[in-house]
């Protein structure tokens, strides 16, 4: 066998001159295998079945917090059951899915006629002659659970986040299209009823865990310390109400009564005053002058009103009467200051005539004021022994307050549970528009062509290889050399 | 024109002022009109300076071989004959082959007779060495076997001429009559040093080296180089 390290290059691993000179000398290796190989691989080519396949694409709404339910359930501080891209994924491999999509395609009423043969099977065939010895429609659904998941796949999108791609291939356009319906049906269907059941679940827990905590806390007696407390707290209330307005009817009291006794003591002081003298002899004058005056003026009104001859005497008598007036208006005019004297004692005389009621009611006064003081005093004692007893139940409320404020969030959650359990959509929305359609070949007349060249080239080169590494006629100098590397080629025979 | 043991008046024609003009054209500044008569000088002195290289080395004593190509090896080793014969003047070389047949057979044509020793009359004094120009002589080992009756005293002849020369080339025949005829060639091989293996492409196989290699090599003869000769008209066919 010949050296093989000829073949070998190491710049380019090949020796590819090397096993270019040798194809061109094994031509007929060269020539044969690359015409088989086109042949197998046309056979194959034309041998394939056309592969059906849709594509439709899904998002993960409640990663985006914008699904009704997830809204809501933000909305009462409520967290939903949210799936991650793995468990989509892992999803669609379940038995409870992969059941459900079964159901919907068996159901299907062209059932029949729909193909689940393998993409990679040479002869195709439908279901009838599939699940021939299936009796009964369970079978089949069994039959069609084992195969389905080969049918399709559910790959994440890369280029956007939280959306996945639900892609079925199979022979036949009608049962693509179908496995591509069941399963954004059965998504959409296995989705809801998992939330709905997670909510259902929380519901019956905290439900469960009220119950138990409502029975520790009546254990306690907390219920009746509470009920105890609002009651005290309300009377607390309506005491200090009370109080209120007490207090502020014996500070109007008060302050009447200190107007009262500053009034009397005025009345007292204004009754021991005495006027001066001279001011009351002088009113006494100014009131005979008045008397006089009218007496004068009466006199005047009538002497003019009658028909009183104009003799001397009769107006000496005018002339003096008038003369009198003027006299006792100038009198008047200068005893006026004693006017004073006349309104101080009208003013005591007032005052004498009070005296008794306003040291009547100044004892009224502060009697009501000893009584308010009395009641203002017993309210403040009863308010007193009621924050005590407000004090002593909150003490014992505050050490069960961690329970009390447990069982209030419970009792929230539930609410919320209730709310949002009504409201349950899928998390789970597929586009309405199938993302791909198409059928092509399993394997691509370019990809086949470059398969076989690939094939070819690849073999070629074995086949002269083994052919050389076999061959131990000597090709050329290259060849010796590779072979016999201690012995020097001299160069070539001459032509004589 | 065949060349008979028995014919004593042989006409070589001599090699006129022309043969001196190569014959792929242009002068010839040799003084040997044989070597202006190769056509691919070039191949020819590239062989003889890598031989010549050996030789002045020691290795004087230079067998050529092949299987069954017998006309390239001659070829061969007739130009490197010439060649050596041409630039190593001051030495005297000996050529030995066997046959005259096929191309080289315009050589014998062209040389000058002569007996080993014309006043010897020994068995051996009809056998003839070819005289091409000062320095170089043919010997054929064929027509001098031929003429002799016991073959001891040939080859004790061959081995003392072989010993008389500077440089000694063989033409040996192919390793297959060598090994029918061992009880000859053997004592001759042990005068000779090195190998020139004659390469005919697409036909000698490795293993032919292999056993060339290892038939010389068990008489002490180590092969240092090969002279690749090209496709016969056959394997020309063949391929």
């Amino acid at each position: 066998m010949k050296n093989i390290s000829a073949v070998f290059s190491e710049f380019s691993i090949l020796n590819w001159h090397f096993l270019l000179k040798l194809a061109s000398k094994y031509l007929w290796i060269s020539c044969t295998i690359p015409v088989i190989v086109t042949i197998v691989s046309a056979y194959f080519y034309l041998r394939q079945h056309d592969i059906y396949m849709s594509q439709i694409a899904f998002r993960n709404v409640a990663a985006f917090d914008n699904s009704p339910t997830q809204q809501i359930a933000t909305l009462l501080g409520e967290k939903t059951d949210r799936i991650s891209a793995n468990e989509i994924i892992g999803m669609a491999k379940s038995v409870d899915f992969l059941q459900r999509v079964s159901e919907k395609i068996v159901k299907d009423p062209d059932f029949a006629s729909m193909s689940f043969t393998s993409i990679y099977e040479a002869n195709k065939k439908n279901t009838k002659q599939m699940f021939s010895d299936c009796l009964d429609r369970d079978c089949e659904i069994g039959k069609v659970r084992a195969i389905i998941s080969s049918f399709f796949t559910i790959v994440g999108d890369d280029t956007v986040s939280n959306r996945y791609i639900a892609t079925a291939k199979t022979l036949d356009e009608y049962t693509t299209k179908k496995i591509i319906s069941a399963i954004s049906e059965a998504f959409v269907e296995y989705r809801s009823e998992t939330i709905a059941h997670s909510l259902s679940e929380q519901r019956k827990i905290s439900e469960e865990l009220i119950k138990n905590r409502r029975d520790s806390l009546q254990k306690l007696d907390i219920m009746e310390k509470n009920r105890q407390l609002a009651q005290a707290k309300m009377q607390m209330e309506g005491l200090e109400k009370k109080l209120s307005l007490y207090q502020l009817s014996l500070e109007e009291k008060r302050m009447e009564y200190s107007q009262i006794a500053i009034s009397s003591k005025l009345t007292k002081k204004t009754i021991n005053k005495d006027i001066d003298k001279k001011l009351k002899s002088d009113w006494e004058r100014f009131q005979k002058l008045k008397i006089k005056k009218d007496l004068i003026s009466a006199d005047l009104v009538a002497l003019e009103g009658t028909s009183f001859s104009e003799s001397a005497d009769d107006k000496q008598i005018v002339q003096d009467l008038n003369n009198n007036l003027k006299k006792i208006n100038a009198e008047i005019a200068e005893l006026e200051k004693s006017k004073i004297a006349a309104n101080f004692e009208t003013f005591k005389a007032d005052k004498e005539k009070s005296k008794d009621y306003v040291e009547f009611q100044g004892k009224v006064l502060g009697d009501q004021i000893k009584e308010l003081e009395q009641n203002v005093k017993d309210i403040e004692g009863d308010r007193n022994a009621l924050l005590s007893k407000v004090k002593e139940i909150s003490s014992e409320l505050e050490e069960h307050q961690p329970s009390l404020e447990y069982l209030k969030l419970l009792e929230q959650k539930m609410l919320q549970l209730k709310l949002v359990e009504g409201t349950v959509v899928s998390d789970i929305v597929f586009d309405n528009y199938l993302l791909g359609n198409k059928h092509y070949k399993r394997h691509k007349l370019s990809a086949t062509i470059a398969f076989s060249l690939f094939v070819s080239i690849f073999l070629v080169i074995l086949g002269i290889l083994l052919r050389y590494l076999f061959d131990e006629r000597i090709v050329d100098k290259e060849d010796f050399k590779n072979n016999f590397r201690d012995i020097e080629i001299l160069g070539e025979v001459p032509e004589l | 024109m065949s060349l008979d043991d028995g014919d004593e008046t042989l006409h070589f024609k001599r090699p006129s002022k022309q043969a001196f003009v190569r014959v792929d054209g242009g002068d010839c500044h040799s003084t040997s009109e044989v070597v202006c008569r190769i056509r691919n000088f070039k191949h020819v002195a590239k062989l003889g300076e890598s031989l010549r290289k050996y030789i002045e080395a020691g290795d004087d004593r230079v067998v050529f071989s092949s299987t069954g190509y017998d006309d390239s090896q001659k070829k061969a080793v007739f130009a490197i004959g010439c060649y050596l014969a041409d630039v190593i003047r001051d030495k005297h070389i000996l050529l030995m082959t066997s046959g005259k047949d096929g191309e080289i057979l315009k050589f014998f044509e062209a040389s000058e007779v002569s007996s080993l020793d014309p006043n010897d009359l020994k068995p051996l004094s009809k056998a003839r060495v070819y005289g091409f120009g000062s320095n170089l002589s043919i010997m054929d080992i064929d027509e001098m076997l031929a003429v002799g009756s016991q073959r001891d005293q040939v080859l004790d002849e061959v081995i003392a001429a072989v010993k008389s020369y500077d440089i000694v080339l063989w033409n040996t025949p192919s390793i297959n009559i060598m090994r029918q005829n061992l009880h000859f060639f053997h004592r001759l091989l042990y005068s000779f040093k090195i190998i020139t293996l004659i390469v005919a492409r697409n036909t000698l196989t490795t293993t032919d080296v292999e056993d060339i290699k290892e038939f010389y090599e068990s008489h002490g003869i180590s092969l240092k180089g090969a002279i690749f000769s090209p496709l016969s008209p056959e394997n020309k066919d063949k391929k």
